[in-house]
């Protein structure tokens, strides 16, 4: 064991503290797109499904399976907000009607999610009394609304009655991110109408 | 030594990190079934929803059509459709579209296309006769004709029109704030047979002779048959089982508390002095009409005029609670021209009428009432989804509701 050997040792180390950072740097890069884009499609699914039944209850408004109990359709939707919606539908096609309402929470009811942005989306049906449940996760979800010639009604809508149609946008962002990277989906129905709203 | 390890370590790191691609693939090639799904879903809706459109064209094109569709080829999927008896003459046309595996239907309930949806309906509307600025109508209108506006006057329903709009001036600017549709031949019926039918079956049908009816809160009513006939009090349950009362060559004399649903006809006119309707003081119902759970209805059905009768009942305004159905004649006031100002006729209901009869005569200086009545007629929004017993229809359907 001489000298050359020694150099063969230091040598040996800094190619392997090399090989050591190197590692450390891929899996830190692995980890964060593994998150990202596991995140990303979980995501993506959430949305989707967020959309099945957002759209599928919006294009029911006025529903109802025995005509008997249908209201006139001035009076399906009973309160209209830019992040919010009440009307009535027959959601189990029972012939009996339900209020159905979408509203988002504030960002307290998920502090505890690191995004800053996300709040919840309530479904509420007949005021809570049967069912209360958080659709999904939003950090956007928007409602504007149009008469029977196209002009956007401003808000607030006094008479809920004028809508004929409506844009819904909604915007998904996961709750944690890594290096808090985001990643989001969006989904905007331009112009959503349920033809039981159409006068006759 | 040394070399075996490198090698050992480059097949190491080569399989880490095929695996974290393969696993990056998966997550992307998965987000993509995400959409797919969405769209396939959305393409079977689609399907299924053109496939009810078509049905329903084909249904309002022919009433009697029941052959359907059976695995027709669209936009890459496939679609069917049926139309089946739901009851109380209503159709249901049940249409399925299925696209790459997904299905989807959509369900259509038609009924008759009721009169008493029209906050006003006008066969006629006189040259002369124009809806001005600060008029409003609400509720769903037609003119079987043309539409005589001027300035801005405001509509708040859908108006359909047969032969467009005719614009005083090129300033008028009408406010059609539930739409507007022009080519829409929407005719009266010939006759009112099915009053009197609907009357005789299951109702109560007079004939060659006037009959006064007096509702009462209670759910009953005093009627006579005859100006020298004797009242009696009876409920109507009773007295007209499917709620529909119609005099035949005769007139008709009304007033009171309705609680209850129910047409009242004069039909088979032989001329203008029967067949008419009379209003001998008001006629509203127990329950507010405005109110959601207004349980009452009431349709006037008259061959020539439904006429607010000169008497002192009827000296200070009118209430009238109703949908108004006048086949040859309009809503009118008995001696109009001689009788003082009379106040207001506050119809809540509809007004489908031949042609626009006078009510009353104005000052053209001060646009003040001189005599007779003026008008203010607020649709009842029920109508749009239910009507009185018989209440007359066209030959068309109407959709009354539809589930996707």
């Amino acid at each position: 064991m001489g000298y050359s050997t020694i150099l063969d040792i230091i040598g040996a180390f800094v190619i392997g503290g090399i090989l050591l950072l190197t590692l450390f740097r891929v899996n830190d890069n692995t980890v964060q797109n593994y998150f990202y884009y596991n995140s990303d499609f979980i995501l993506q699914r959430d949305l989707v499904d967020i959309i099945f039944i957002v759209e599928g209850d919006l294009r029911r408004i006025g529903y109802c399976a025995d005509p008997e109990h249908l209201v006139p359709p001035n009076q399906t939707i009973l309160s209209a907000d830019s992040n919010a919606i009440t009307f009535v539908t027959d959601l189990h096609k029972s012939g009996k009607l339900d209020t159905v309402a979408y509203r988002t929470g504030t960002r307290y009811d998920l502090a505890e999610t690191p995004n800053p942005r996300d709040v919840p989306l309530y479904r509420i049906i007949n005021n809570g009394n049967e069912e209360r449940s958080v659709t999904g996760v939003v950090t956007e979800f928007r409602l504007v609304y149009f008469d029977a010639l196209g002009n956007t009604i401003p808000l607030p809508i006094v008479n809920p009655g004028e809508i004929q149609t409506m844009e819904l946008s909604i915007k998904v962002e996961n709750a944690a991110a890594f290096n808090q990277n985001y990643s989001n989906a969006y989904w905007r129905q331009v112009r959503l109408a349920s033809k039981n709203l159409k006068s006759r | 030594m040394f070399g075996r390890a490198s090698v050992f370590l480059v097949l190491g790191f080569s399989g880490i990190l095929l695996l974290y691609t393969q696993s990056l693939f998966t997550f992307s090639s998965d987000s993509v079934d995400v959409y797919t799904q969405y769209y396939r879903n959305t393409m079977a809706e689609n399907i299924a929803s053109s496939a009810a459109n078509f049905a329903c064209n084909k249904f309002f094109l022919d009433p009697t059509w029941t052959s359907g569709y059976s695995n027709v080829s669209f936009n890459g999927g496939t679609f069917s459709a049926s139309v089946s008896s739901v009851g109380s003459n209503r159709k249901k046309i049940t249409a399925r579209g299925t696209y790459s595996g997904i299905s989807k239907t959509v369900e259509v309930i038609f009924q008759p296309s009721s009169f008493a949806r029209f906050g006003y309906y006008g066969a006629i509307m006189p040259g002369n006769l124009y809806y001005v600025t600060g008029d409003t109508v609400s509720g769903p209108m037609h003119v079987q004709g043309k539409l005589n506006v001027w300035g801005s006057p405001v509509f708040t329903g859908k108006v359909t029109t047969k032969n467009g709009l005719k614009k005083f001036d090129a300033a008028t600017d009408p406010q059609f704030l539930g739409g507007y549709e022009s080519g829409v031949n929407l005719p009266l019926p010939s006759t009112l047979n099915t009053v009197s039918a609907d009357a005789s079956s299951g109702g109560r049908l007079f004939s060659n002779t006037d009959v006064w009816l007096t509702f009462n809160s209670n759910g009953s009513v005093d009627y006579k048959v005859g100006a020298a006939g004797t009242w009696t009090n009876v409920a109507l349950s009773t007295f007209a089982p499917n709620g529909v009362i119609a005099v035949e060559k005769g007139n008709l004399h009304i007033k009171g508390t309705l609680k209850g649903k129910v047409t009242l006809g004069a039909s088979l006119s032989s001329g203008v002095s029967n067949g008419n309707i009379y209003l001998d003081d008001d006629i509203v119902y127990n329950t507010d009409p405005m109110s959601a759970n207004c349980p009452d209805m009431l349709g006037l059905v008259a061959t020539n005029n439904v006429i607010i009768t000169d008497n002192a009942a009827n000296k200070h305004d009118i209430n009238i609670n109703a949908s108004i159905f006048s086949l040859k004649g309009g809503l009118q006031a008995e001696n109009y021209s001689t009788i003082p100002n009379c106040g207001s006729i506050r119809l809540t209901g509809g007004l489908i009428e031949y042609q626009a009869q006078a009510t009353g005569v104005f000052d053209p200086s001060t646009g003040a009432i001189t005599h007779g009545y003026n008008s203010n007629i607020r649709f009842d929004e029920r109508f749009m989804t239910h009507v009185p017993p018989s209440f007359p229809t066209s030959t068309t359907f109407e959709v009354l509701t539809w589930f996707e």
